[in-house]
């Protein structure tokens, strides 16, 4: 029943995103998009809120299996991020071409997660990459983020093909280790993170966001590699996880750019899940999940929010970007929510993940599990210091004008399921585990 | 009073503060602002009923002869045999503390109305003012370490959202955030110990010992005893505005007045001590830790004194006032007078608000003072000050002016080489790929311009 409903989301997805091409003008391809991605959206909410308040017996009825509970708060987070980026994505750089990929890589990702055999992963995996690929082509002098790019990705999804493959002919430790070298470069894991800085600061926000934010390695991860790793690739996936979220959370604070920001505040998150993904204790796995759906909304939500301001004042950069706090009130606010939700602030979803994570991680990574604490404390200074930087202390820009009724209305949404579950988070754990 | 009545009590003493918050917050995300009147009477009202709350709490406390009411709520969140600890404890220590700072509360959120009239911001200041008090009625309350971090958290987040309260000007903003980096940096001994008591002991849950509160599981292993309890005390330097973190406190002064009494005279100030105060089966089992507390607040107290008395600004001088007397907190705490601390930090609080709220009335008062008495008033010098050498003298007197040389040392030798080298890291990295895929096109945002800077501590 996931797998049905992720793939009839793929397919609304995949719809909207043809006509919203097809548009005659940005406005009317992202009056589509915003069709498509609300109808997608709300059912994945509806869906969501179901399997919360009703817990298993909504589940069985709908014919979810136990083991595959997780993927509902993930076949979720898909479509809001994609109704996010249509909704909040500026039009001056997301033409309908550009509609039309961030819904394609929004149907291939929900595609992604409606099935688990491996070489429909693999060709899915290598559909996203194109997608992304080819509108960072269209871009103006974007040469060196394509060759960047294409080499990164290229290396990915080719060591997933080989992976799948020589697992498939029984070289499982090889091709293990293949899959884990392309999750990893998706990722953004060190050292394959390398495309990710140019991307963020290349690449329209709409793109950046449905490419990233699903996390699909996570799901790759979880179905093609849990629980039948080698205790050596086991130590590597944590400790690479919490090496590159300390080194991303690290170099978020030294820059000014604010792009560049948002790409390694996004590694060093992402790094978070990765660390507790091969957790053995049940607790770590939950924060873990828990993590990636709060990422998944609360990071696009904090990005599209940093775009939003950049349709309205033009490219960030904390040395020049302040701006009058009168004039964006609602706009500032929810970027900050969003943020620190993602950073696990009381009374947001967040907060939950990452108690989770970091109790469960302790026992078997004591020094690694305190290390994150760190990292996240790290990534709220981030968060706070974006906030200031932008949201405040600087000149009144005549013509800057609040949240639009359709960014409101999204922005709204996203904040209440990161609100409203961070409040009642009870069922949801229980639910996932 | 049956338990029952006192659950509801202790409920609607943290309860009331965020549903106040959230009324207002709606009033404000949906862009038709309540009027002054309405926000001023929700908040004043929510505080009040809160203040009866915690009083009546109060009075069931002293019937029961003192006895603790503990209430652990099941089932917020929790997987297998681990659940978040969802309790509450009335004890002799959190009553009497939050009885004390709703009252406070009210008369603030009173004494606010007029102050803030018409301020731009007069909405934004009453919904963080409800959070704040929910957030340390839950602190205070809490029944756990792992609770008390929640509170403890939403304590700092809006405190620094009130220091950068006038963002239209760059000097509170910029003091917010070095707030906030404090406070983040110190937050995580609070989560670590925590996370550390669960794995070393089983649980972070309330022990009853010798003293009539609650305080932390003293772990079994003295390496495990000894590394709590140092997260502890750095959890509580942060907030407690001990040395070497205090430089935050005078720039706390930046937000309303009304907000510098109520979080950096009474009652957010004085979170630090009372974590340690939870601590103190710790530092009577180990008597180093208990040792570097009273360093700590005596090098504190040292400091805020000689520093306080070269201030110009009646708020900073104040702000060094706090900074001493919690040091002397600290010491208290540390040598093991921990009834003594209670009583200070009561007392001590109520002083100091009183005296933040009078801060801006205080030039019209010297100048009637200097008035009466026909010539200016100076100071006077006193006799330890005369006796000191000149050289030693001008020495202490140049170190108190640039503030004990903490700042300089902690921006040049800490905070700043590790931005550069994160800025590097990241430049070597940009060369690297410059070489294999091009030459990178220059940003036109990653360059600074002359003349601004960067909202930066």
């Amino acid at each position: 029943m996931t797998n049905a409903w992720a793939l009839a989301s793929a397919v609304v997805l995949l719809v909207g995103g043809l006509l919203a091409g097809a548009g005659p003008s940005g406005l009317v391809a992202r009056q589509r998009a915003i069709w498509a991605t609300s109808v997608a959206a709300l059912l994945a909410t509806a869906m969501l809120l179901a399997c919360w308040l009703g817990g298993d017996s909504v589940a069985n009825a709908l014919g979810i299996g136990a083991e595959h509970h997780y993927l509902v708060l993930a076949a979720a987070a898909n479509p809001i991020i994609c109704l996010l980026a249509a909704t909040l994505a500026p039009l001056g750089t997301h033409r309908p071409h550009t509609q039309r990929a961030m819904l394609g890589l929004g149907a291939v990702g929900n595609a992604f997660l409606a099935t688990d055999e491996p070489v429909v992963l693999a060709v899915l995996w290598g559909a996203s990459v194109v997608l992304a690929l080819h509108e960072l082509s269209l871009l103006p002098s974007s040469g060196r983020a394509v060759r960047m790019f294409g080499f990164y990705q290229l290396v990915s999804a080719l060591s997933f093909l080989a992976g799948v493959i020589l697992i498939a002919r029984g070289s499982t430790t090889a091709g293990q280790a293949l899959l884990l070298l392309a999750i990893g470069i998706r990722e953004s894991a060190l050292p394959g993170h390398g495309w990710l800085p140019t991307f963020f600061e290349r690449a329209p926000m709409g793109i950046v966001v449905c490419f990233c934010l699903p996390q699909l390695g996570v799901y790759a991860h979880l179905e093609l590699l849990h629980r039948t790793l080698e205790p050596w690739l086991v130590q590597l996936v944590a400790r690479v996880g919490a090496i590159s979220a300390l080194y991303g959370a690290f170099l978020a604070l030294g820059q000014t750019n604010v792009r560049r920001i948002a790409a390694y505040f996004t590694m060093s998150q992402t790094g978070l899940v990765a660390f507790g993904l091969e957790n053995q204790s049940l607790l770590g796995w939950s924060g873990a999940v828990l993590a990636w759906f709060v990422q998944a909304i609360g990071i696009s939500s904090f990005l599209l929010g940093i775009a939003a301001l950049e349709a309205r004042r033009g490219s960030l950069c904390l040395w020049r970007s302040a701006g009058d706090p009168h004039q964006l009130p609602r706009l500032g606010v929810a970027t900050l929510l969003a943020g620190l939700a993602t950073v696990g602030a009381p009374l947001t979803l967040g907060f939950v993940a990452e108690d989770l994570l970091v109790q469960g991680s302790v026992s078997e990574h004591p020094a690694l599990g305190l290390l994150l604490v760190l990292v996240t404390a790290q990534n709220a200074i981030t968060v706070m210091r974006v906030y200031f930087g932008l949201f405040t202390a600087g000149p009144h820009r005549p013509g800057e004008v609040d949240l639009a009724p359709r960014e409101f209305w999204t922005l709204s949404l996203a904040l209440v399921v990161l609100l409203l579950l961070g409040l009642m988070p009870g069922p949801l754990v229980t639910f996932i585990r | 009073m049956t338990p029952m009545v006192e659950r509801a009590l202790l409920a609607a003493s943290i309860g009331l503060p965020f549903a106040a918050a959230l009324v207002l917050a709606i009033g404000g995300w949906l862009a038709r602002p309540w009027p002054e009147r309405f926000v001023h009477g929700v908040a004043t009202w929510t505080l009040g009923l809160v203040f009866l709350s915690t009083a009546t709490l109060g009075i069931a406390l002293v019937l029961r002869g003192g006895h603790a009411l503990d209430w652990s709520i099941p089932g917020w969140f929790g997987v297998l045999d681990y659940h978040f600890p969802l309790a509450l404890s009335a004890d002799l220590l959190s009553v009497p503390t939050a009885a004390f700072a709703a009252g406070l509360l009210v008369l603030t959120a009173k004494f606010s109305s007029g102050y803030l009239h018409r301020e731009p911001g007069f909405r934004r200041y009453y919904l963080l003012l409800c959070l704040f008090g929910g957030a340390f009625e839950l602190a205070v309350l809490a029944g756990s370490l792992d609770f008390l971090l929640f509170g403890w958290e939403l304590v700092g987040f809006t405190s620094v959202l009130l220091i950068a309260f006038f963002h239209e000007r760059h000097a509170p903003v910029s003091h917010g955030l070095r707030t906030f980096v404090v406070y983040r940096i110190c937050d995580v001994g609070l989560l670590s110990a925590a996370v550390w008591l669960h794995h070393s002991v089983g649980a972070a849950h309330a022990h009853s010992g010798a003293l009539p509160w609650w305080g932390v599981e003293v772990p079994t292993r003295t390496a495990d005893a000894v590394l709590v309890g140092l997260l502890l005390i750095w959890a509580s330097l942060g907030k407690g505005g001990q040395i070497p973190f205090g430089g935050w406190l005078p720039r706390a002064m930046e937000g309303p007045t009304p907000s510098s009494a109520i979080f950096y005279g009474a009652l957010s100030v004085h979170l630090g001590p009372y974590l340690l105060l939870r601590a103190a089966p710790l530092l009577d089992a180990e008597p180093l830790l208990a040792g570097l507390v009273v360093a700590i607040g005596l090098g504190t107290a040292i400091h805020g004194t000689l520093v306080g008395r070269v201030q110009s600004d009646i708020k900073c001088a104040l702000a060094y006032a706090v900074m001493t007397q919690v040091g002397v907190i600290m010491m208290e705490i540390g040598l093991g007078f921990r009834l003594l601390a209670v009583v200070h930090v009561l007392g001590h609080a109520t002083l100091r608000c009183l005296q933040f709220l009078r801060a801006p009335s205080v030039l019209v008062d010297r100048a009637e003072d200097e008035m009466r008495a026909g010539a200016a008033l100076h100071r006077r010098v006193g006799a330890l000050e005369r006796r000191l050498p000149r050289p030693l003298r001008l020495w202490l007197y140049r170190g108190a002016l640039e503030r004990g040389f903490l700042d300089a040392l902690l921006r040049d030798y800490v905070l700043g080489p590790l931005l550069r080298w994160s800025a590097q890291l990241d430049q070597g990295s940009e060369a690297l790929h410059d070489a294999l895929f091009g030459r990178r096109v220059p940003s036109d945002s990653s360059t600074p311009i002359e003349g601004e800077s960067e909202v930066l501590p």
